[in-house]
């Protein structure tokens, strides 16, 4: 815990403020209990996929990227509303990631290790990212902490390898930052936090002039009325709507890999998107895969989808339901069809169908009906033809396709 | 069974017009036959057969008058259709008591896996390289793997391929050891029906038109002719339909003289099968455009066009470097109809179920893949059973199936395992006096079991 309170009478605080922080651990214990339900059958799941969508910092950014926002979105703009009253509100009952990060902070008290003064980089971060999203490239949205815990679930859900260690390295390094220099992160990193400071600040300008019906004082330390901060917007303006200018023309609108159904366009997306594996997880097909470095730096631990056991079901679309961002759209069932992910194609030298084999495995696998097989009189021969409008890239035709090594009808970006 | 004919049954028979003809020369032949030492001789005399009720033009109508027709045989449990799932019924009928007779087309047991040369036994296998393709076709299988040069590839998880000839053999000799009545060269072409109840099959051959009465018809025709005769729903679907032919002296190509080609970019020739038990003989599928397997214009214009163009492309591999001694040893008798008619059951072989891998109470037996892409679904009893007539059971192809499964269920295994419910559902159903559809399952499943069907 953090308060440093000073002049009060030591006594009456004492007893109170116990009592206090007892009950918010507790909360915030429930609230990393719950994210934990994640772990459960899907039916239980959803409420624990929430959680992680209940930053405001992703919700604002979201909104301002997304140019609008999905249901996910919604919880985090309950959360704001909220710290519009009370600052910190967030991290000091529901953040799951600060009960751990207070945990490391006390081992690193304990140590004799002490937070230095710096300058609040969170409040940056914010800013650059905020600015960012105006231009659809959010930068830091992966800092969140939430975001970062979430992740860490990876391990959890059958994740392997390198993925599974990028998964849990951001929480990891989080603790241990917060046992060298104890508070740190909390106090000036955490860009969840910053955006309350931020959302505090604005509402107590409002208040101050009188505006607001609110009339209760803030009871904290009083929030950054440096002169400078306009500077700081100003700069961070610039800064961030420049990388993120920068940032999309690097990545460009075009996909080399396959996303989830539902993604924005990749620049967007890859934005967007905070890390947070909620999609990898929901998935039960076990289809959607962290990206780790196989299409670009932007695209680190990015979802992609890979068919090589099983295919994106008709059925389905619950990454698109637990996406905190938006970076995935909200799809309803029906919709399905109409979000392609990409588009089957076919690889006619080494298609069965050349050898006169009795293969009908991608036809008769295809949930759309997209593929047919037509006869020509010239060649005497079957070849494979794919419907592009009916084709949402769902990987059936892939999974099922016999041959080996390589498939002859893949699923390519669209 | 003659002795139940009612006096209105036989009215019903003749017909106002018709007069039985034929039946007293019939009854002589045999004895003639004997008597006479030259091969060419006169065998009988015939009746002249100005009253033997011929179709005759009524204005410009063709009318087939009404007649009676001669009773060639009476059985318990009547097999329309020898090939791979008519076999496996008619054994699997008699092996559980009953009397059976089986009746075929052409003058060879085996249909499309022998007449139609489809050699390579897919479907038997499943996702792990279990397999799940027992009973009376592994019992084939077996017997095929101690004759001579019958059958290669027959390893756990590998789909084997057999000679066509090795299996007509070991058909004949199958059904000899089992005691079924057998007629050959006969086409199914009628149902015998009574109300709802079908009584027995009439058939073309050239004895002229004839029944054979049966408690139970298993129509194992592939096409469904029979249960279609009957009245019984079906749908009727285009497939593709080719011509398999046979390939020669695939030992004897030349890879120097390919390799040089190569270098001079010659084409490659189209593709020339897979090996077959017979050293240096491959056999070619050929897939073929979707077609109605019903229509016999289609049929007429497809085994024309296959023919012309297996040996016009046979020419063309000829003249490739290296082939050239390559040769077409035979095409296939009979033209590789896929699917034509699939009966609409009691309960149906879906790809949903397979995906969801259902299991059904009245399981008769477990279908492969075609490699090794999924595992096992499930064939339920009703998949076998018409909706509304009875005493007629699919085997083989045209059991009831969605789309997406036929190309599973056409499978030679398959068309074993469903030909071996249908035998012995039928069987049980003669014993017990009861109509196919109340048929006692359990009592099924155990019979199976203990001839070593695989049910899951």
């Amino acid at each position: 815990m953090s308060d440093v309170k000073s002049d009060e009478s030591a006594k009456q605080w004492f007893n109170r403020r116990r009592i206090r922080w007892a009950v918010r651990n507790l909360f915030r214990f429930a609230v990393l209990i719950v994210l934990l339900q994640q772990m459960r059958s899907w039916d239980t799941a959803y409420v624990a996929y929430l959680v992680s969508a209940a930053s405001p910092f992703v919700a604002l950014a979201s909104m301002v990227s997304a140019g609008g926002f999905g249901l996910m979105v919604l919880s985090g703009l309950f959360v704001t509303a909220i710290t519009l009253v009370h600052r910190r509100w967030f991290c000091h009952w529901m953040c799951p990631t600060g009960l751990l990060a207070d945990m490391a902070t006390r081992v690193g008290r304990q140590c004799g290790r002490s937070c230095p003064k710096v300058t609040p980089f969170g409040q940056w971060i914010v800013l650059l990212t905020l600015f960012g999203a105006l231009l659809g490239y959010p930068m830091f949205l992966w800092l969140d902490p939430l975001a970062l815990l979430s992740s860490s679930l990876a391990i959890f859900a059958g994740v392997s390898g390198a993925a599974l260690w990028l998964s849990a390295v951001g929480i990891l390094l989080l603790l241990l930052l917060s046992v060298a220099w104890p508070g740190v992160w909390c106090q000036r990193i955490c860009p969840l936090g910053a955006t309350q400071d931020l959302l505090a600040r604005g509402s107590q300008v409002v208040r101050r002039e009188g505006v607001a019906f609110v009339t209760r004082v803030d009871r904290s330390t009083p929030v950054d009325n440096r002169p400078g901060m306009s500077r700081r917007f100003v700069l961070g303006a610039v800064v961030g709507v420049g990388w993120a200018a920068a940032a999309r023309v690097v990545i460009g609108k075009k996909t080399h890999c396959i996303r989830p159904p539902g993604a924005l366009e990749e620049a967007r997306f890859v934005g967007l998107c905070v890390r947070c594996g909620n999609c990898v997880r929901a998935c039960p097909t076990d289809i959607l895969k962290p990206d780790i470095l196989q299409h670009g730096v932007a695209s680190l631990m990015t979802p992609v989808v890979e068919f090589d056991r099983d295919y994106c079901r008709e059925d389905c679309v619950r990454c698109t339901t637990v996406c905190p961002s938006g970076a995935l759209w909200h799809l309803a069932l029906g919709d399905k069809v109409n979000a392609r992910i990409g588009l089957a194609r076919v690889a006619p030298d080494i298609c069965l169908l050349t050898e006169d084999r009795e293969c009908s495995a991608c036809r008769n696998s295809c949930p759309f009906e997209a593929i047919t097989y037509l006869w020509s009189d010239v060649e005497y021969m079957l070849t494979v033809k794919i419907d592009p409008s009916q084709c949402p890239g769902c990987g059936a035709c892939e999974v099922a396709c016999p041959t080996t090594p390589t498939k002859a009808i893949v699923v390519v970006p669209s | 069974m003659g002795d139940s004919f009612s006096r209105r049954d036989w009215l019903r028979m003749i017909g106002a017009t018709g007069v039985a003809a034929g039946l007293g020369a019939s009854g002589a032949t045999d004895a003639t036959a004997q008597e006479s030492g030259f091969q060419s001789s006169v065998i009988a005399e015939h009746e002249v057969q100005a009253n033997r009720a011929s179709p005759s033009m009524i204005g410009d109508k063709v009318i087939q008058p009404r007649r009676e027709l001669p009773v060639l045989h009476h059985t318990d449990v009547l097999v329309v259709g020898g090939g791979p799932a008519g076999i496996c019924a008619a054994l699997a009928a008699r092996r559980a008591g009953a009397d059976v007779t089986i009746v075929e087309r052409y003058g060879h047991f085996g249909g499309l896996w022998t007449g139609g040369l489809v050699l390579l036994v897919i479907g038997h296998i499943i996702e792990g390289g279990k397999q799940v393709c027992q009973g009376i076709g592994e019992e084939m299988m077996r017997r095929l793997d101690k004759m001579d040069g019958a059958i290669i590839d027959r390893r756990p998880g590998v789909n084997p391929t057999v000679d066509a000839e090795a299996v007509k053999y070991l058909m004949v000799e199958m059904i000899e050891q089992a005691n079924l009545k057998v007629f050959l060269h006969c086409w199914g072409v009628d149902a015998i029906v009574n109300g709802d109840a079908v009584q027995g099959a009439v058939f073309e051959s050239k004895s002229g038109r004839q029944a054979i009465l049966a408690k139970v018809v298993i129509d194992a025709t592939g096409d469904g002719d029979l249960f279609a005769a009957a009245g019984a729903e079906y749908q009727h679907r285009a497939h593709n339909i080719g011509l398999v032919s046979r390939v020669g002296n695939m030992d004897r190509i030349d890879m120097d003289r390919i390799d040089a080609a190569k270098a001079s970019g010659t084409r490659k020739p189209r593709y020339l099968g897979i090996h077959t038990p017979v050293a240096g003989v491959n056999w070619a599928n050929m897939r073929g455009p979707e077609a109605d397997g019903l229509d016999v214009e289609v049929l007429t214009r497809l085994e024309l066009a296959h023919r012309k163009f297996i040996w016009k492309n046979m020419q063309k591999v000829r003249k490739t470097p290296g082939y050239e001694q390559v040769y077409l040893v035979e095409t296939a008798p009979q033209l590789g109809v896929r699917i034509t008619r699939v009966l609409d059951g009691l309960s149906s072989v879906t790809r949903k179920d397979l995906k969801a891998g259902t299991r059904f109470t009245d399981v008769v037996g477990v279908g492969g893949a075609c490699s090794r892409e999924h595992g096992a679904w499930q064939i339920p009893y009703g998949a076998l059973v018409p909706r509304k007539i009875d005493n007629v059971l699919a085997a083989g192809r045209c059991i009831s199936v969605d789309m997406r499964m036929a190309d599973l269920v056409r499978l030679i295994p398959n068309c074993f395992v469903t030909g071996h419910a249908a035998g012995v559902a039928a069987a049980v159903a003669v014993q017990d006096g009861c109509r196919p559809r109340d048929v006692d399952v359990p009592k099924v499943q155990k019979i199976l079991k203990d001839q070593g069907a695989y049910l899951g």
